[in-house]
């Protein structure tokens, strides 16, 4: 068991007019006016403040993307899937007379004159070669088709 | 030349609007129907000399000829680029021989087919064509008459030059719009009643692959990344060939179907069509357009054939 020290303890037994001895001496005068010497500070909680502001703002902003994502999702999932399905189930529009691509401005005669220009050679050759057999001259699966230009006819 | 002569008859119908056939053959010059009724009954063997005009190129071959009614040879020149190629025809089918393949193409006769498209020009046609008949020079040691046929506007759009006695059409010219002659037929050589062999007229090569223009359609669609859109095996309207073709940088794949009413050219590119133009230019040569997209396609149909039965057309297509 620990010893207290008795003579410590019995320094301690003052009586009222030894404390106000004390206090009234010099020494503690002189600490009593630096004390009271210095300024008051009160403490500020405004910055507390603000860090909560910011930090509701965070949350929120937060929530926000998350209810934003959870919406979002599924619906790009959603569209993608019907577009890839538009792509591949559903029959191209069939759009008789129109026109919507980039042309040349002589591809109709030229299409015309093509299909004149295999009357006239045909009428001429009857049961002879035909226009194509006369220039491709062999087999045409061997001849480069790209190369064959009636067009230019 | 039986199949020229219908072509010929049907020529001069063709042009005389809003009139029945039978007043347009009342205008037919007299040779004209002696050759058209000759066609499908003369018998003959004989060398025919073919010229076509593709741009600044002349395109020339020969073709031995035999000729039995309905029936027709073809064969070619050993010296020539057509060496070994045999074309036998009858009122059903015509086989097309290639020894350097050894493939045999089959596909519907064209005699037929020329005769009934001109017949068919006749009806209803604006323009009404003239005919003008005089003496001809000799073709193939043969005194001839010349029979001019121009346009309303007076444009010879072709000449022929018929044997009187036979009806046998001796030489045919075609021209352009700037009046040059296009492509030519033009006999060499002509004996009448040859006598031919058993046989002549039939084409068995043993080993022979037959292909017929469904085959080739299939490879061209395949080979040139086209859509497989076109009329059912079963149509009344027959593949007679498939080919691609450039037009306008553009490479386009042709159909061109037949029966006896007429030709059908069915188009496939992956350009934009104008369909007014279509038809604006159409008209100016007497056919019939009808044309429609799918997926970034057109697709054209051209014909003399009435509009009426291009949209039939379409239709069946479709389906």
């Amino acid at each position: 068991m620990k010893q207290f020290d008795l003579a410590k303890i019995e320094e301690l037994n003052m009586t009222e007019q030894e404390l106000d001895h004390l206090l009234s001496s010099e020494g503690s005068l002189k600490i009593r006016q630096a004390v009271q010497a210095v300024q008051e500070e009160h403490v500020s909680l405004a910055w507390r403040s603000q860090l909560n502001e910011r930090l509701v703002g965070t949350i929120e902003a937060k929530q926000r993307k998350r209810r934003f994502r959870w919406i979002l999702s599924p619906a790009l999932g959603l569209g993608f899937a019907g577009a890839l399905a538009v792509a591949l189930f559903i029959k191209s529009p069939t759009t008789p007379h129109s026109a919507s691509l980039n042309t040349g401005p002589q591809l109709e005669e030229s299409l015309i004159a093509s299909h004149q220009d295999s009357l006239r050679y045909s009428d001429v050759t009857g049961v002879g070669l035909n226009t194509d057999e006369v220039v491709t001259k062999r087999s045409p699966s061997t001849y480069d088709y790209n190369q064959f230009d009636f067009g230019s006819l | 030349m039986k199949r020229v002569s219908f072509a010929i008859l049907g020529v001069a119908l063709a042009t005389f609007p809003l009139a029945p056939v039978a007043h347009a053959q009342d205008d037919v010059p007299a040779i004209m129907k002696q050759a058209f009724g000759a066609a499908k009954k003369l018998r003959y063997s004989g060398t025919r000399r073919i010229q076509m005009q593709f741009g600044p190129d002349l395109v020339q071959h020969t073709e031995n000829v035999m000729k039995d009614g309905m029936r027709t040879r073809i064969s070619f020149p050993d010296e020539g680029s057509f060496r070994g190629q045999i074309i036998v025809e009858n009122e059903r089918v015509r086989r097309h021989f290639f020894p350097d393949r050894n493939q045999i193409e089959e596909m519907p006769p064209r005699r037929e087919e020329h005769m009934m498209r001109f017949m068919k020009m006749g009806k209803g046609s604006r323009n009404a064509p003239e005919f003008k008949v005089e003496n001809g020079e000799e073709i193939a040691g043969i005194d001839t008459k010349r029979v001019e046929i121009s346009d309303a506007n007076g444009a010879v759009f072709m000449r022929m030059w018929i044997d009187p006695k036979s009806g046998l059409v001796l030489k045919r010219v075609m021209y352009n719009r700037e009046g040059k002659p296009q492509a030519t037929a033009e006999f060499t050589k002509v004996e009448f009643n040859p006598r031919f062999r058993r046989g002549d007229f039939e084409l068995n090569v043993r080993g022979a692959k037959v292909i017929t223009p469904r085959d080739k359609l299939a490879e061209l669609v395949s080979k040139g990344g086209f859509q497989n859109v076109g009329l059912s095996p079963k149509d009344p309207l027959q593949l007679e060939s498939a080919r691609i073709q450039r037009i306008e940088n553009v490479p386009a794949l042709v159909q061109v179907y037949v029966n006896k009413n007429g030709r059908v050219s069915l188009f496939q590119v992956k350009a934009a069509i104008d369909p007014n133009r279509l038809q604006r230019f159409g008209r100016g040569e007497r056919l019939q357009s009808y044309s429609w997209q799918r997926g970034g396609t057109s697709y054209v149909l051209l014909s003399e054939l009435p509009e009426a039965e291009l949209r039939a057309i379409y239709q069946r297509i479709r389906d």
